[in-house]
């Protein structure tokens, strides 16, 4: 079977394969951007020099790598941390019933690697988070197909944080690596052009997309209204109460043994109060935040996200930016077809790709707790679970004043959450260098007394 | 409105629409059957979109695909079904099947010779939905949602359509004054390049339809006529994207598909929809 493959490469005529894309890069055109160069170095360009990387191998991340690599991007880089379940197999063509289990990642970058003669998909099989700067760096144009705002956040930072710039305070160019972010839900989707340091970047456009609902605690634990409270009430509060499957097990939402539990412990709270609605399929899907999706707004705005991959790329024609009427492409196939394409603007003190720090008014007495809780809730920051420290008085070093991330400084600085956050900053105006797992770097907040 | 007819299997690979359109609308989609006349790349993704979805064989069959031109090189551009060695051996029709039964092992997938039975009632009173690319522009086909007929929508009268706040892009008239020509020559690939007939067509147009000929962009038409046959892959991903999800909408009764003309422009990513042959008492 190898050495037919072989042979097949062999034989095809590439300028009879590439025909349609070579008509479209080998004349320039009134469309084409200033740096639109047509001819073979444009294709050698493409075929052999561009790396690209595609994050997520799921409902856009398949689509983007046929996409891509039947544009005649050849050298593509795939990262997905998921395995293959029987429900992505209504749109994520590339994979089968008999993959069911295995890496994303790696049974696509196959499939495509033998369907497309020629094409050299690396696949990733961890988190994003697991790799560096220095892989990031590799790339000339990164492609999001993720399902997460947090996943966009880190993502967002790790490439804003490769820019550099000269004494001038201008980009060295080739530093900043634009983002082509596609996302889709249902039969609405958007696409998004980063370009960092350019555009606004994913923080700065972060207050348009709602905070993820989270019922008050007071709800869940006494009087529910609704279906979902008795959901998130099993989830949240009886599983931790019970333990139902032992004091060390944590609840999995793809155990279904522990989701036949959660559906039958929220019914018999949900009769309790007379709520109708909670059923094995409504529990399974407040549980796991499943978002409804379908294979052709997979295809649609992963093709979007494709076109503007190759504009990128070659200047054939116009990228989206605000120049050219707007960065942002929001997509709604609901009710019959609308789209609308726009401008945001940069925030000055977005912590990402701010050119101010992001400001906190606080009193004196708040304490430690208090001050990270303002930290998750403010619109600027929406931060996660931060550990945050201090310029060490006497050192050039830092001091930890929180941190829950590693279990060691957990165990030891615990105990300062009710601690008065004054007996670490004296003074108005102290930077707090800030780590959270939304961000891929630290950041800096400037604490004011008022 | 049961979980009854489709089995667990199914209700589980499909779970994620049908949290979107329904068991009702599912069942339907499953019963589907559609043919596909011409298999270019737009085709490919409309029908891998179809599939997808969950038809399921019920004996009548699901898919039949129509195509009779032998598969070539060019095709590889943006036809991801036709495997690459199958170029030259058969027609692309026949290429497509193996591609596409493997996204759906339950679905019933095949090809039928003689593309230009398009036009034969006996076949296509067979089938659900036809989806037509690549030309046939004589077709005459009666929706279930009273849509007006192909011939009906492309005589419409153009000045109609600029009345009221709609704006008609160029496009369309660029795309039309494309059509006469191709009718002219008899021909879908015929390349187009006598500026004097092309004006000749153009003013016989504007005549009649009562338009200004400033409708018509000589700049435009030229570039569209250099692109005829020009298959980009994302282009065909957008469109047959649109299309499938369209046509599910027909098929389950859901919600309205759009009435009734769409163009694509990959230029600057806009769309925009026409509505064509619409009459007073159309509901």
């Amino acid at each position: 079977m190898a050495s037919t493959d072989v042979e097949m490469r062999v034989d095809i005529d590439p300028d009879r394969r590439w025909e349609d894309l070579y008509r479209l890069l080998s004349r320039p055109g009134p469309s084409a951007g200033p740096n639109f160069f047509p001819g073979d170095e444009t294709k050698e360009l493409l075929h052999n020099l561009i790396r690209v990387l595609v994050v997520g191998a799921g409902g856009l991340g398949c689509e983007l790598l046929k996409d891509l690599t039947l544009l005649g991007f050849l050298n593509i880089d795939v990262i997905d941390m998921d395995t293959i379940e029987v429900t992505n197999l209504n749109r994520q063509f590339l994979f089968r019933k008999c993959d069911v289990g295995q890496s994303k990642a790696v049974v696509a970058a196959n499939f495509i690697n033998k369907r497309v003669p020629g094409a050299s998909v690396t696949p990733h099989f961890c988190k994003i988070q697991e790799k560096d700067a220095d892989f990031y760096q590799q790339f000339q144009i990164i492609v999001l197909g993720l399902d997460s705002l947090e996943a966009r956040r880190w993502m967002n930072d790790m490439v804003c944080s490769l820019a550099q710039f000269d004494d001038d305070g201008n980009i060295e160019p080739g530093t900043n690596i634009p983002m082509v972010d596609g996302g889709t839900e249902g039969l609405a989707g958007h696409v998004n052009v980063i370009y960092p340091f350019v555009t606004p970047c994913f923080e700065c456009i972060l207050p348009l997309f709602p905070p993820q609902v989270n019922f008050p605690m007071c709800t869940l634990a006494d009087i529910p209204r609704t279906p979902a409270h008795c959901v998130e009430w099993a989830k949240q509060l009886e599983w931790d109460r019970v333990r139902p499957f032992g004091d060390d097990t944590d609840l999995e939402c793809d155990d279904p043994k522990h989701m036949q539990w959660l559906y039958e412990t929220a019914l018999k709270r949900a009769q309790q109060f007379g709520i109708e609605g909670v059923t094995l399929k409504f529990t399974q899907g407040v549980a796991k935040r499943i978002i409804p999706a379908i294979a052709a707004t997979n295809a649609i705005v992963a093709a979007a996200c494709a076109n503007e991959v190759l504009k990128l790329a070659t200047a054939v024609s116009r990228h989206m930016s605000t120049e050219s009427g707007g960065h942002y492409m929001m997509y709604q196939g609901g009710d019959a077809i609308y789209t609308n394409t726009l401008s945001h603007e940069r925030k000055d003190d977005c912590p990402v790709c701010g050119r101010k720090a992001v400001k906190i008014h606080v009193h004196e007495d708040i304490t430690v707790a208090q001050l990270i809780e303002l930290m998750k809730e403010d619109s600027r920051l929406r931060l996660k679970n931060p550990a945050i420290s201090v310029p060490a008085d006497t050192t050039s070093g830092m001091k930890t004043i929180y941190n829950p991330h590693v279990k060691s400084i957990y165990e030891r600085t615990r105990e300062n959450l009710d601690h008065p956050i004054s007996s670490w900053i004296r003074s108005s105006g102290v930077e707090l260098t800030v780590d959270d797992p939304v961000m891929a770097t630290q950041k800096q907040v400037l604490v004011m007394f008022s | 409105m049961s979980e009854a007819s489709l089995d667990a299997d199914q209700v589980k690979q499909y779970d994620r629409q049908i949290r979107l359109w329904g068991f009702a609308a599912q069942q339907k989609i499953t019963q589907a059957r559609v043919l596909v006349h011409g298999c270019c790349g737009m085709s490919a993704e409309i029908v891998k979109n179809l599939v997808l979805a969950g038809l399921i064989d019920d004996g009548v069959g699901n898919v039949c695909l129509m195509d009779d031109a032998i598969a070539q090189e060019q095709d590889l551009g943006s036809q991801f079904l036709i495997p690459a060695e199958c170029v030259g051996k058969m027609s692309r029709a026949e290429a497509s099947i193996k591609s596409l039964q493997e996204l759906n092992p339950k679905a019933s997938i095949r090809c039928e010779k003689g593309e230009e039975r398009i036009l034969d009632e006996a076949l296509l009173k067979q089938f659900d939905l036809v989806c037509v690319s690549d030309g046939a522009p004589n077709m005459q086909k009666q929706f279930q949602l009273r849509y007006p007929s192909m011939e009906q929508a492309m005589s419409t009268s153009w000045s109609k359509l600029t009345k009221g706040k709609a704006q008609v892009n160029k496009l369309f008239y660029a795309l039309q004054l494309l059509h006469a020509m191709q009718e002219r020559a008899g021909s879908s690939s015929a390349p187009v390049e006598n500026a004097e007939e092309v004006h000749l067509v153009r003013d016989e147009l504007c005549k009649r339809h009562s338009l200004s000929a400033s409708c018509f962009e000589d700049d435009l038409f030229r570039k569209l006529a250099m692109q005829v046959n020009l298959h980009v892959s994302m282009v065909c991903s957008i469109v047959g994207g649109m299309a499938a999800d369209h046509m599910v909408k027909a098929l389950t009764g859901k919600e309205k598909p759009l009435r009734n003309y769409f163009i694509y422009d990959g230029r600057d990513g806009s769309g925009i929809v026409l509505d064509l042959g619409a009459s007073e008492d159309d509901t």
